[in-house]
């Protein structure tokens, strides 16, 4: 896995690299930097759509209040942290767990991984209130279930609104969606490795965690750690999941910070406070990126 | 060893235990997981309403009706918006794949100047949620005209998606040993020869992903497709399943019939390429 | 020479990559400019005008209803096109979109919806006082409700939306269930509820007396019910002093959020309006506390059995004993600001409020008309539910409470009172203390407002 430069590459295109990723980069800025500055721009002003007429510049302001007028902001920034490390970590585990045996062969090997899938083509806005159908104390399909099996009336458990029962429950759902992400990259980095070289590990009679943490990750280190990351991001955005099933509730303790910008934004109005949250947002996960990125040695040279 | 090899040759006479194990019994354990939620929104579709959320709530659907599908398909005029996602996500998928090739090659196998920066700017794009920018984005939108036209929903997917499809598309590159290329040159094939008949082949399976994952992304996306067309007759698929969702009543069975239809297209093409993620690898192409 | 054939057939692809951007926006402002162009050539030359009207809280069936209404007005006025844009999702879904249009100058014409005193504020929407006093729309409405939406412009009383079809507030109960237990489904006052509740509960078959909201809008569903039992008719006295944490507020909170896990079930702690209505209509809840706009499902799922299911007003305030209802709610047609076709927009508006068309929506939205012509309607008669709520408030002993809205921040201190109110319900803090601290936050608003 080497990316090598050779005469043949540097000479006289000097300026290809640039010239292929510039109709990227003009788009990004123009449809993503210059409405990102806005927000930017926003959470230097007191922005509030209900107090319109006194709308202007206030410097940081907005930002003083997050650290220290604010008693949602630490703990859902807590919960978010939580959220996303168990959601990554599970979605991943499962997710190369799923991968490898579809990378195997089997009969109907076709069928599996076009159902595997499904969990990530359903549409957001079904997938929502599908499992608040399955979650729900007396329509829903766990409870139906349970009721067959006997289980008296009054001891059915309330998934989305017992205080231990919740966080559980919304893992359950967000996990079902996000293992096929991870399970399809890596079903696709998984042919990048080479046969022969298990073959030549079968002959030695290496047995199968050995292949797997000796061979098959270190191959498909770059798409797990990839894949990780931009994971670790979206989840750490998701908005709807959390927000149809339990509102960020009961009292803000499913409240992750994307949601508590959300509302502080698009319910309440206040564009300019849900704007500094943001911003604090986007320049915690730019540094995580980056460190993330610099301690997995990305893109440097593989022994 | 001899005793593997004589193993695998049992493999397609006789039921191997261990195969059992570490096979049937974890893919079957997946898919009842995945398959349960599916199977539900299937039944919820067959049913009547009282059966969903009325008195006669039962699992089991008691008659099978198809008034569901029947009313999403007819009454809702899905035809219109299934046309409508069906334009704007191929659309955005096509141009996805073609930049995130272009960017993820140039990522991989060349050093230049703001190599980093561009990587930094390309992880940019997705570290803030869009509701929070969707109103200046808008005004940017409007600015050139492109506001109440598709163009506007599909230059959005693109560059929304650029990121992640890139920077994969690199990971992928990265996989094709560079010793291919360079022996393709020795042999005197020209650099675009050399990519298409020798690298493309060979990155496949990673077009294969970019483009599931992006067509997905494309067809189940609802906030920007709500918020920057404003002529009904334009509007895509998430958009009619929200209609579903009244204001104080929710029709589960057409919403999950409507999804069920919506389901079809990506699972479908996902069927049909699928059968592309397999390893190019193999046949001895870096020995060479 | 290779390296040149590359670079070339590169450089063409990039080219045309960079180009779909300036083309697509080309081609868009082209067709913007030309259907721009097209709509002031037609509204000057022609005479021909399109007007634009969004609905919030947009389904296929509402949908179809609007469409053909206005091709019927189409027939009847074929210079005027009207394009129609059913907007889905809640009220900050509509909230958003207009936000969006407002920031990027292409706002409709008329809007269905709700009007906001953030709108007001921001001069979005029109002031209609000089087409009302011109129109035959003033007498047909009762005045109590041109008087609410007047109230939302507290500093000038100006009429900003001429009131729609509205959802009255409504308590669904289980006649069957509440005989079994021997007692009567006429409610006389608010005890009566809670008599009922407490002997109609049975919580080993798991069927409870009423459902407490605990999730999103808890808040406001709890102001709706402890003004209607305190029987005071206005947020603030005549001192100006707060009236929320008034003893008979604080009672009622006590009472009401008092039964949790005895009369209600345990996961109302953060139920929302799905979970309500499944409850109910799936036979677990006994009383159900909301407005005739989940009338058509309730009934349904109970297929329209009056034995068992029945909508009544709210009961009588033990204090006053007089029915007292939330004022109506703020829905309503408005013409925003930014339209172009201001006098047509207004004859659009005119044409909404006719008994066909109000009435026929109010039909299939569950919802009350508000003009005198549209209540005299059949259908109304025939639904027990709306029969029940359009009696209730023409009842000149029934009063209304009034909310001040036009405090710019008043939803959202709603908002969040919605986690002071499941702390009550966790035994976090009593009621009396969410009750005083809600006052303070309202009562801090109400000086800032007095004082601006």
């Amino acid at each position: 896995m080497r990316k090598g430069h050779s005469e043949v590459m540097t000479k006289g295109s000097k300026y290809f690299p640039y010239i292929a990723i510039a109709p990227s980069m003009i788009l990004i800025a123009v449809f993503m930097f210059i409405p990102i500055f806005q927000v930017f721009n926003l959470s230097l002003q007191h922005y509030d759509y209900n107090d319109f007429g006194n709308i202007g510049y206030i410097g940081f302001q907005n930002f003083k209040k997050i650290f220290t007028d604010d008693d949602v902001f630490f703990p859902s920034a807590l919960f978010t942290l939580k959220w996303v490390i168990v959601e990554v970590a599970l979605q991943l585990v499962l997710g190369l767990a799923l991968a490898l045996l579809l990378n195997r062969k089997f009969r109907c090997r076709g069928l599996a991984r076009s159902l595997s899938l499904v969990p990530w083509a359903v549409s957001g806005v079904l997938t929502t209130m599908l499992w608040m159908l399955i979650f729900d104390q007396n329509i829903g399909l766990l409870n139906l279930i349970l009721i067959k099996c006997h289980v008296p009336i009054n001891m059915l458990p309330s998934w989305l609104n017992d205080e231990k029962l919740v966080f559980p429950s919304v893992i359950l759902a967000e996990l079902w969606r996000g293992i096929p992400f991870f399970a399809i990259n890596f079903l696709a980095a998984l042919q990048g490795v080479p046969q022969e070289v298990y073959e030549s590990c079968d002959v030695d009679g290496a047995k199968w965690y050995q292949k797997l943490f000796l061979i098959t990750l270190p191959y498909i280190k770059e798409s797990i750690l990839l894949t990780t990351l931009l994971r670790c991001i979206w989840e750490f955005n998701s908005i709807d999941m959390l927000f149809t099933m339990t509102n960020g509730g009961p009292v803000n303790e499913t409240t992750t910070l994307a949601l508590y910008m959300m509302k502080t934004s698009i319910v309440n109005g206040d564009y300019g406070y849900g704007s500094a949250i943001g911003v604090i947002v986007f320049i915690f996960l730019l540094i995580f990126a980056m460190v993330y990125l610099k301690i997995s040695h990305f893109g440097e040279e593989a022994e | 060893m001899t005793k593997s090899i004589r193993q695998r040759g049992y493999h397609k006479k006789r039921f191997s235990v261990r195969r059992f194990f570490s096979l049937n019994v974890p893919l079957v354990l997946f898919m009842i997981f995945i398959l349960i939620p599916l199977v539900w929104a299937l039944l919820t579709s067959l049913k009547s309403y009282d059966q969903v959320s009325g008195e006669n709530v039962s699992v089991f659907p008691n008659p099978l009706t198809l008034i569901n599908y029947v009313n999403v398909w007819k009454a809702s005029k899905f035809q219109v918006y299934f046309g409508n996602s069906l334009f704007i996500a191929s659309v955005s998928v096509i141009f996805i794949v073609l930049l995130s090739i272009c960017n993820g090659y140039v990522l991989s196998r060349y050093d230049f100047h703001g190599k980093k920066a561009v990587m930094v700017i390309l992880l940019c794009t997705q570290l803030m949620p869009v509701v929070l920018f969707i109103i200046p984005l808008f005004v940017v939108f409007k600015t050139m005209g492109l506001i109440n036209t598709r163009f506007s929903v599909i230059l959005f997917y693109i560059v929304q998606n650029l990121a992640f499809n890139s920077i994969m598309m690199k990971s992928f590159v990265d996989g094709v040993p560079y010793e291919i290329e360079e022996a393709a040159h020795v042999d005197g094939c020209s650099r675009m020869r050399t990519l298409v008949h020798i690298v493309m082949p060979l990155l496949v399976p990673g077009i294969v992903a970019c483009l599931v994952m992006a067509f997905v992304n494309c067809w189940n996306d609802f906030l920007v497709a709500f918020s920057f067309i404003q002529k009904q007759s334009s509007f895509t698929i998430p958009i009619a399943l929200k209609y579903m969702i009244g204001e104080y009543n929710v029709d589960y069975g057409q919403l999950a019939a409507g999804s069920i239809i919506a389901l079809i297209i990506p699972v479908g093409l996902f069927a049909y390429i699928q059968k592309y993620l397999v390893s190019g690898l193999s046949n001895g192409a870096v020995k060479g | 020479m290779k390296k040149n054939v590359k670079t070339k057939i590169l450089s063409v692809f990039l080219a045309a990559a960079m180009l779909l951007p300036l083309a697509a926006c080309s081609q868009g402002e082209n067709s913007n400019a030309a259907s721009k162009s097209q709509k002031e050539s037609e509204n000057q030359g022609s005479g021909k005008v399109t007007l634009t009207y969004w609905a919030g809280s947009g389904t296929e069936e509402r949908n179809a209803f609007l469409k053909k209404a206005f091709e019927t007005y189409n027939k009847k006025n074929p210079n005027i096109t009207v394009e129609y844009l059913g907007v889905p999702g809640s009220a900050s879904d509509m909230d958003q979109k207009l936000n969006m249009a407002i920031a990027g100058d292409e706002v409709p014409d008329v809007v269905q919806g709700f009007l906001t005193s953030s709108y007001i504020s921001r001069k979005i929407v029109e002031p209609l006082d000089s087409y009302v006093d011109q129109s035959s729309i003033k007498n047909d409405i009762q005045t109590k409700y041109l008087d609410v939406f007047r109230n939302t412009d507290i500093k000038n009383k100006k009429l900003y939306a001429i009131p729609a079809p509205s959802n009255g507030t409504m308590i669904y109960i289980r006649p069957d269930l509440i005989k079994e237990a021997g007692l009567s489904s006429d409610l006389d006052t608010w005890n009566d509820f809670f008599k009922i509740a407490d002997k109609t509960t049975q919580q080993s078959k798991g069927v409870y007396g009423y459902i407490i909201r605990g999730g999103s809008r808890a808040s406001a569903d709890l102001e709706f019910d402890m003004y209607s039992y305190s029987g005071i008719t206005s947020f603030f006295d005549k001192n100006g002093k707060c009236t929320i944490n008034d003893p008979k507020n604080v009672e009622f909170v006590e009472k009401f959020l008092g039964r949790f896990k005895k009369d209600t079930s345990a996961d109302d702690l953060n139920k929302n309006w799905t979970a309500m209505s499944a409850q109910f209509q799936s036979g677990k809840a006994v009383m159900l506390v909301h407005n005739t706009g989940s009338g058509p499902a309730n009934f349904k799922a109970f297929n329209n059995d009056p034995n068992k299911v029945k909508g009544m007003a709210f009961p009588k305030s033990p204090y006053t004993h007089k029915v007292t209802v939330p004022q109506p709610t703020l829905n309503g047609y408005m013409m925003m600001s930014g339209s172009k076709n201001k006098a047509e927009a207004w004859k659009l508006i005119e044409y909404m409020q006719t008994p066909a068309i109000s009435g026929g929506f109010a039909k299939i939205a569950g919802q009350i008309p508000v003009t005198k012509s549209a209540q005299s309607q059949d259908w109304i008669q025939n639904t027990q539910y709306i029969k029940a709520s359009v009696d209730s408030s023409n009842d000149p002993n029934t009063v209304f409470t009034n909310y001040p809205y036009y405090l710019p921040n008043f939803t959202k201190i709603e908002n969040e009172e919605d986690a002071q109110v499941q702390r009550v319900l966790l035994g976090k803090i009593t009621a009396k203390q969410m009750l005083d601290d809600w006052a303070k936050k309202l009562q801090a608003e109400y000086d800032k407002y007095k004082n601006s």
